[in-house]
């Protein structure tokens, strides 16, 4: 065969099969989040219930585990209680802070009261603060730094080794 | 048109009004992220028209193939309700796409740019093609014979010689004891051709 045709196909295949070899390694759900490694979208919500809002900014200095979640999602119930068990246990080096995505208040409470409420949660009236941390769906977890840099981003519903893994990957970036 | 408009208020009430601390916090982040608006804030029909516009370049991150102007999802609706309310602040179409693409990601584009690794999707169709057709032509360049004379494969005729005198003496000779020609030339020739 002619050298050039030859260097010609493999010059157009090769980058084809290295393309598709990457793409297919992939999860095609899977996007990754452009917020990771760059600081995390600030925000100023409301707790459940009412009281004073909460701002992101206030708590700069500790790790945050921010987990959107929602009282209609069957995987957030899964979590919850895990979630709550971890913030019982990491508390004193970690800040967990949820934030309710599409639910209404007295749902919240009424939720929080038969299932636990070991943080604040926070409520999210029309989606901003899930849209600025580009939130596809719940469950979703952020893991922030203590400077407010975003380390990494979790979707579904957590297990305690998943979230153990994440918080240690936090602890190292402190 | 008014029956958007009048849905796009009633969303904007369930929604419920944002806390003032939560509103200027989302107005810092926005500057820093994108700049101070650009363009007039818009109002009326304009705004109805234009939200709808940039809405429809913007996909709906929890739909297949559909803009936020389309989809009825609860992700899709809020994000159109943000788009209404940052055009009447006077955010620009680019300003507000630049805010969602830097939360979800270049995905967010309905219509992609052409800019980087898109650049090479639009033109690797193109290179291709060239690229086949290149690799046709040379291989049919390589591929071609050297033209035939265009003597070749024709007999010479009974009464032609060759050029090389001895042979054309062998062959005299050989027609004159064959075919009984005095001297080897055709009684219908008054002298032999030479080919």
């Amino acid at each position: 065969m002619n050298k050039t045709v030859l260097a010609i196909g493999l010059g157009i295949t090769v980058p084809l099969i290295v393309i598709l070899a990457l793409g297919f390694g992939k999860d095609p759900n899977r996007i990754d989040s452009p917020l990771v490694g760059r600081e995390a979208p600030p925000f100023e919500l409301t707790p459940v219930g009412g009281g004073s809002p909460i701002a992101l900014a206030s708590l700069k200095g500790k790790p945050v585990v921010l987990n959107f979640w929602a009282t209609w999602c069957v995987p957030c119930q899964t979590e919850h209680g895990m979630l709550q068990q971890a913030a019982k246990s990491m508390g004193n080096h970690i800040q967990f802070v949820g934030v309710v995505y599409d639910d209404e208040d007295a749902r919240i409470q009424d939720f929080l009261r038969r299932h636990g409420s070991g943080y604040p949660a926070l409520v999210d009236k029309g989606g901003k603060a899930a849209i600025a941390y580009g939130v596809y769906g719940v469950p979703e977890t952020f893991f922030i730094d203590p400077r407010g840099k975003i380390v990494a981003k979790y979707e579904g519903p957590l297990s305690a080794e998943i979230l153990t893994g994440y918080v240690q990957q936090l602890m190292e970036a402190k | 048109m008014r029956i958007a408009a009048a849905l796009l208020a009633l969303l904007s009430l369930a929604a419920g009004p944002a806390g003032a601390a939560e509103e200027e916090t989302l107005n810092q982040f926005l500057v820093q992220q994108v700049g101070a608006p650009a363009g007039r804030p818009l109002a009326g029909a304009e705004l109805e028209k234009r939200t709808s516009e940039v809405a429809s370049l913007v996909r709906c991150p929890v739909c297949q193939g559909s803009s936020i102007d389309e989809s009825p999802s609860t992700m899709a609706q809020n994000m159109k309700r943000q788009t209404h309310e940052l055009l009447a602040k006077g955010y620009g179409e680019e300003q507000i796409i630049r805010y969602f693409e830097l939360a979800y990601g270049e995905f967010i584009r309905e219509k992609p740019k052409s800019d980087g690794i898109n650049l090479m999707l639009w033109a690797l169709p193109v290179l291709v093609v060239l690229g086949g057709g290149l690799g046709i032509a040379l291989s049919l360049r390589s591929g071609k014979r050297p033209e035939a004379p265009a003597s070749a494969g024709k007999a010479p005729g009974r009464d032609e010689l060759p050029e090389s005198p001895e042979l054309a003496k062998a062959v005299l000779k050989v027609r004159e004891l064959a075919y009984g020609w005095p001297g080897g030339v055709s009684p219908k020739t008054s002298s032999p051709e030479r080919s």
